[in-house]
């Protein structure tokens, strides 16, 4: 036991919150209780273990003295850094070694979901604490089913992250793979589940797994057949696989009326190419194509056009640029110092720009709508794939006219179809169709089956 | 790495060859081209990011040279896809149609789209004299879209479809006539062409009894004994037996005006109406048929449409048919139905 507690002293020699504590219970036998003060409740450590072993003489076994809910009898010393970095209090007794938690409440309290507000439908979000959200999820899924898979990642940080699946429904290739995927990751430190992405996908402009702060949704996705990852201190979730459809439309869709959502639906898979095409359709037909444009509206694009100093293609530029730096300082800036800085951009772009002649009005309107059809999505990491095809179609159409435009379009349906997320394809449930999936998500209509592509437990309620 | 180079190299050596800004491009809108004095003499209307109306004047002994010369008169490069109107004199229409034609067809900033008009009575030139801030060849093109509807006299369509009908042997060409009348452009009628030739145009009853034939809009005035009817729709069938043709209209008519004694509430009176309708049809139509036959223009497209249903080849069918119009019109908008009192 004393080369227990020289080996811990040499160790956390510059750990200035370490506590070791020795109990003498009577002359022959003493107790070491060791902890980190920072880490710990001073609270639970009185009550579960001081308190027990300071008013007794004789100990024949120490486990059913300390009335702690999770008390681990640990098989090796080496064990015992993890127990003590995760707020377990060691307790030394002979040669025996018991972890006791003692965990202190370093976390926030569970608030409402910033990234994915919804006006129906719970408001809870994850914490940074992987049993609080282990327990959001459990309380949605009450069943025996639902398994938790935990690997340790990160040689510093040795994080705790949980594969959660439902037995009956998950594919188990699918399970076993993103365990041998979580498996091989070897890094220092992990911050958050973010920190995973590239072990777990492949390179590709659009994202293929979901981050998502909401235990509803993760609910959701493991009745589908879906996987969830849960990191230690990450407030977020992975889902995977994801398909494009799941990005498009956000996850509160599912508690509005079907016939108004569907509308809505539609709405947004328009303004997910116009996103993209809308700024390239213009300068190749401004451009190149003049024999596109009605005569009314072409005589007035030259008028407009008439005073201004810059190509076509550099005014586009030039909006695209400026309003990507704005809405980077929106994301960025502190909202304590307040929205003034969306305002003067607003003012920036808009009539003082016109005025001095440095764009025209049309470009302002163009650049608008492009904006605005990309603020329908929520997930950041879309709009970023939006923003890099946009400027991809730019650049072509400005080079070749509609003829680039059209042969970017099938790079882009080409680069769409070929990307995968986890062996499953990008379009699914387009291509391959799928009934269930598309009535599901891709628009709200009634369903009583799961997806065939993900599971073969493909009933969900009685038919 | 060499991918990329290559991307490279294909997007900066090969893009932006056709690259135009809109601002350097004169829309020409409106053509009107005469010849006078062994001269072809036209006026191009071009509209740019000015707010006036320009109208510059060319003339060359040559159709290419007369299009090239606007470049050294307008600072603009001419761009011709928002051509809307191709207005010829009665000379060109009828001498060097040919010439004209095969210089548009030849060249490919020109698309076919634009509608062909024949400007009978004056120089086309004239119609471009006026200061407007409307554009002449939209306004034409917008007259014939119009009449279409209203009264039924043009002919809207587009020059590729006159070209198909002067390549093809079978079907003899139509194209509107227009003339300024007291400092107005004024639709005529419909013309006729045979082959690449102008013959003739048709005056307004005749031009709505052709587009009838033709199974175009259906909008033709008939005036009998104090009555105006307006016959509205019709549904034309042909029937080819050897060298018979039967045509089958059934007629649907309305009445405009009535200063009549007669009854209207009385049905017998509508059978009255309605024989005479047929009677005054018959006539119009079989004047029509026989002009177009004395001069040999198959205006009503007999030679295809009996092709069509035959399968025979007959050169100058419609010169040697018998054709024979059953009509039945019938009476179904009798408006207010009243009687006037002269007492």
């Amino acid at each position: 036991m004393n080369n227990y507690i020289k080996r811990i002293k040499n160790e956390f020699a510059s750990s200035p919150d370490l506590v070791i504590k020795k109990i003498n219970i009577n002359l022959l036998h003493k107790v070491y209780v060791i902890f980190l003060d920072t880490l710990s409740s001073q609270d639970k450590i009185n009550d579960y273990i001081l308190k027990k072993l300071v008013n007794i003489n004789l100990i024949f076994n120490i486990e059913n003295i300390l009335p702690g809910g999770n008390v681990v009898k640990l098989k090796k010393y080496d064990e015992i850094e993890y127990y003590l970095y995760n707020g377990f209090t060691i307790v030394i007794d002979n040669k025996n070694i018991y972890a006791v938690e003692t965990r202190a409440d370093i976390v926030r309290s569970i608030s409402t979901n910033e990234t994915e507000p919804s006006i129906k439908g719970p408001k809870s979000a994850f914490v940074e604490n992987f049993q609080i959200n282990i327990g959001l999820i459990k309380k949605r899924i009450k069943n025996h089913h639902l398994k938790i898979k935990n690997i340790t990642i990160g040689r510093i940080s040795n994080i705790n992250v949980g594969i959660l699946y439902i037995d009956n429904i998950a594919k188990k290739e699918l399970i076993e793979t993103v365990y041998q995927k979580l498996e091989s990751v070897d890094i220092d430190l992990i911050n958050d589940s973010a920190d995973l992405y590239p072990y777990l996908t492949k390179k590709s402009i659009f994202p293929t797994l979901i981050y998502t702060e909401r235990p509803d949704r993760c609910a959701d996705a493991l009745a589908s057949g879906k996987i969830v990852i849960i990191c230690d201190e990450s407030p977020n979730a992975i889902i995977l696989p994801a398909f494009l459809v799941d990005f498009l439309h956000p996850y509160s869709d599912r508690y509005n009326k079907s016939v108004n959502i569907n509308l809505t639906k539609i709405i947004r898979l328009i303004c997910f190419f116009l996103s993209i095409m809308v700024p390239a359709f213009y300068i190749s037909i401004i451009n190149y194509n003049q024999e596109a444009i009605p005569t009314s509206l072409i005589i007035n694009f030259a008028t407009q056009r008439s005073d201004i100093p810059f190509p076509a293609v550099i005014e586009c530029f030039m909006m695209l640029i400026i309003c990507e730096i704005l809405r980077e300082s929106d994301l960025r800036f502190p909202t304590k110092y307040g929205s003034s800085v969306s305002v003067l951009g607003a003012l920036l772009i808009g009539e003082a720009a016109v005025s001095a002649g440095l764009v025209t009005p049309i470009m302002i309107i163009i650049t608008a709508f492009t904006y605005i059809s990309s603020l329908i999505f929520t997930d950041i990491e879309i709009g970023n794939a939006i923003r890099t095809y946009r400027f991809i179609f730019l650049i072509i159409s400005a080079m070749f006219g509609l003829y680039g435009f059209m042969i970017t379009f099938i790079f882009f349906i080409l680069n769409l179809c070929d990307t995968k997320s986890f062996d499953f394809f990008y379009t699914f449930p387009i291509s391959p169709f799928d009934n269930s999936y598309f009535k599901d998500v891709f628009f709200k209509l009634k369903n009583n089956l799961r997806s065939k592509y993900l599971t073969k437990n493909i009933t969900k309620e009685k038919l | 790495m060499k991918k990329i180079l290559l991307i490279f190299i294909i997007l900066f050596l090969t893009g932006c060859y056709d690259y135009m800004e809109i601002n350097d491009l004169g829309f020409i809108t409106a053509i009107g081209i005469d010849y006078e004095e062994d001269t072809y003499k036209a006026t191009f209307e071009i509209l740019d990011d000015s707010d006036d109306i320009q109208k510059i004047k060319s003339e060359s002994k040559t159709i290419s040279n007369l299009f090239d010369n606007i470049s050294l008169i307008i600072s603009k490069v001419p761009d011709y896809h928002h051509l809307k109107t191709v207005i010829i004199s009665k000379s060109v229409a009828q001498n060097h149609l040919k010439e004209l034609t095969d210089f548009l067809i030849r060249s490919p900033e020109i698309r076919n789209e634009f509608l062909l008009v024949v400007c009978e009575g004056t120089s086309p030139l004239e119609l471009f004299k006026k200061d407007s801030k409307e554009s002449i060849g939209e306004k034409i093109a917008k007259l014939i879209k119009t009449s279409k509807n209203q009264t039924n006299i043009s002919y809207d369509r587009s020059f590729e479809d006159i070209l198909e009908k002067i390549l093809n042997k079978k079907m003899e060409a139509t194209a509107s006539v227009i003339t300024l009348e007291n400092d107005e452009i004024t639709l005529k009628g419909i013309g006729l062409f045979k082959g690449y030739n102008y013959k003739y145009f048709l005056d307004t009853k005749k031009s709505s009894l052709l587009n009838i034939l033709n199974k175009e809009n259906t909008n033709y005035s008939i005036f009998i004994e104090n009555m105006e009817t307006k016959i509205y729709e019709s549904n034309v069938k042909y029937d080819f037996k050897e060298n018979t043709v039967t045509i089958n209209i059934n007629a649907k008519a309305k009445i405009i005006e009535n200063t009549t004694q007669m009854d209207l509430k009385d049905n017998k009176n509508y059978l009255i109406i309605e024989k005479k309708l047929n009677k005054v049809l018959e006539n119009d139509l079989n004047d029509l048929i026989n002009n177009l036959k004395d001069n040999n223009i198959d205006a009503i497209n007999l030679n295809d449409r009996q092709y069509k249903k035959t399968r025979k080849n007959r050169n100058n069918y419609l010169k040697n048919a018998d054709i024979k119009i059953n009509i039945d019109t019938k009476i179904n908008w009798k408006g207010s139905i009243f009687q006037i009192d002269e007492n």
